[in-house]
């Protein structure tokens, strides 16, 4: 379905809003397999960076690179080869699940694998809330929603910030084993300061105040 | 030859998937929470009692009329039209729809969206508006094509301003005060045009007016989906 990405590499990257320093001077390789985990305080910038990693947001100096075997470019060139989970990217409450998928998948020109969707349901006991409307879910249901979304074009990397929030401990196991089933295969960011999460993770960025 | 056309007529075909992924979507959320439609019906239809009640009956001045007409359309494009990217930044689907979509596609499906919010207004006061104020010599075709001329060119122009808008603090001023000069040029035109349509047996004489207003609205979708690209991605 997608041309795979092999590789994201971050070059000296640096964030400022105005004359506020957010980080600099971040540089990291991921490839195929590998599993970072960007750690740090509250206010340290690992959202930010995650933003910038997935091309969602410019940096201020540096370079972001995403390369597959045959080309290198930006982010945007590989953004249907990522499913990003963060707080503000966010699914549309006034339609369903269903609908929802069927929005990002028409909107990325990808067909849609339905069995693969249902499992994805029915791994995240989400299977019969998939007709009812996203603003009627709670929290935890939201999330597990956009999980399934984020994976549902079957992405060679994920970025997740914070995947586990409102999540209570079987959601975040089923989290977790998914994550540990998918890791081989693709290439995980996750911007977090929960420790188990990081410890789903083989390497760290950590990101001081 | 004939691969290179199929390749170019699948590319067209999904790209126009692709737009009708925006406006589906848009449509579906504009049904179930009506945030555009209700608060710019409910603008039109005071605005269009108020209006009819104090001048009904005594303005004959097709001039007059016609900027009536226009101040209301002007005042409900400004309720509704701004809303498109605003929404989407206030409840969190920017990022989503930075993530899953090209901003050519973004942008022809949200003008798409304007366009067809702006003429369901159109169909809803125009009727009304002239029962209201007795307006009995119209030239219908003429008129259709003054309202869906500057239909598209405000809905080019409104899109890419929402866009512009959306990631500011003060956008419920600002989108007035941005909008205001770049259509100027489209309601003088389009007030002008509605006076013949509803004053002379044979307006077509005028037809450059309709030019104009078919041009403004080419040159706005073509540099709406220029400049939009660079307000879409930051």
């Amino acid at each position: 379905m997608n041309s795979r990405l092999d590789k994201i590499s971050l070059e000296a990257v640096e964030k400022r809003y105005g004359p506020h320093l957010i980080f600099s001077g971040v540089s990291f390789e991921v490839g195929k397999g590998d599993s970072v985990c960007f750690w740090g305080p509250n206010g340290s910038g690992k959202s930010t960076l995650l933003k910038i990693t997935a091309g969602l947001i410019s940096a201020s100096a540096g370079k972001v690179k995403y390369a597959s075997r045959t080309k290198t470019g930006p982010p945007a060139m590989y953004k249907n080869t990522i499913g990003v989970v963060a707080p503000d990217v966010l699914m549309y409450e006034e339609l369903t699940p269903e609908e929802n998928l069927e929005f990002t998948m028409n909107a990325r020109g990808f067909k849609r694998d339905s069995e693969y969707e249902a499992s994805l349901f029915a791994r995240f006991d989400l299977e019969d809330a998939r007709h009812e409307q996203v603003g009627n879910f709670s929290s935890g249901m939201k999330q597990k929603f956009h999980i399934i979304s984020a994976l549902a074009h079957k992405p060679s990397a994920l970025l997740f910030d914070e995947p586990s929030s409102y999540m209570d401990l079987s959601g975040r196991e089923q989290i977790s084993r998914i994550i540990n089933e998918m890791k081989s295969e693709i290439i995980l960011i996750i911007a977090t300061n929960d420790p188990e999460e990081k410890d789903w993770c083989n390497e760290y960025v950590e990101l001081c105040n | 030859m004939i691969q290179k056309r199929k390749t170019g007529a699948t590319n067209t075909l999904n790209y126009a998937i692709k737009i009708l992924a925006v406006i589906k979507k848009d449509v579906q959320a504009e049904y179930r929470a009506r945030y555009a439609v209700n608060s710019v019906l409910l603008f039109c239809v005071t605005s269009l009692a108020v209006v009819s009640f104090s001048l009904g009956g005594t303005v004959k001045d097709p001039g007059i009329q016609a900027s009536l007409l226009w101040v209301i359309l002007f005042f409900s494009a400004m309720m509704g039209l701004s809303r498109a990217f605003i929404k989407e930044q206030d409840r969190g689907t920017m990022n989503t729809l930075r993530l899953v979509c090209e901003p050519g596609q973004v942008f022809i499906g949200k003008m798409m969206m304007n366009f067809i919010l702006l003429v369901v207004v159109m169909l809803i006061v125009t009727p009304l508006f002239i029962v209201l104020m007795n307006i009995q010599n119209i030239h219908v075709g003429y008129f259709a094509s003054v309202m869906v001329l500057s239909a598209a060119g405000l809905s080019a122009v409104c899109t890419l301003l929402s866009a512009v808008v959306a990631q500011a603090r003060a956008r419920g001023t600002l989108f007035p005060v941005l909008a205001f000069p770049v259509l100027i040029p489209v309601f003088m035109v389009a007030v002008k045009a509605t006076e013949k349509a509803i004053s002379e047996p044979s307006p077509w004489a005028n037809s450059q007016m309709l030019v104009f207003l078919g041009c403004y609205a080419v040159v706005s979708v073509i540099g709406g989906s220029y400049l939009f690209e660079y307000v879409f991605t930051e």
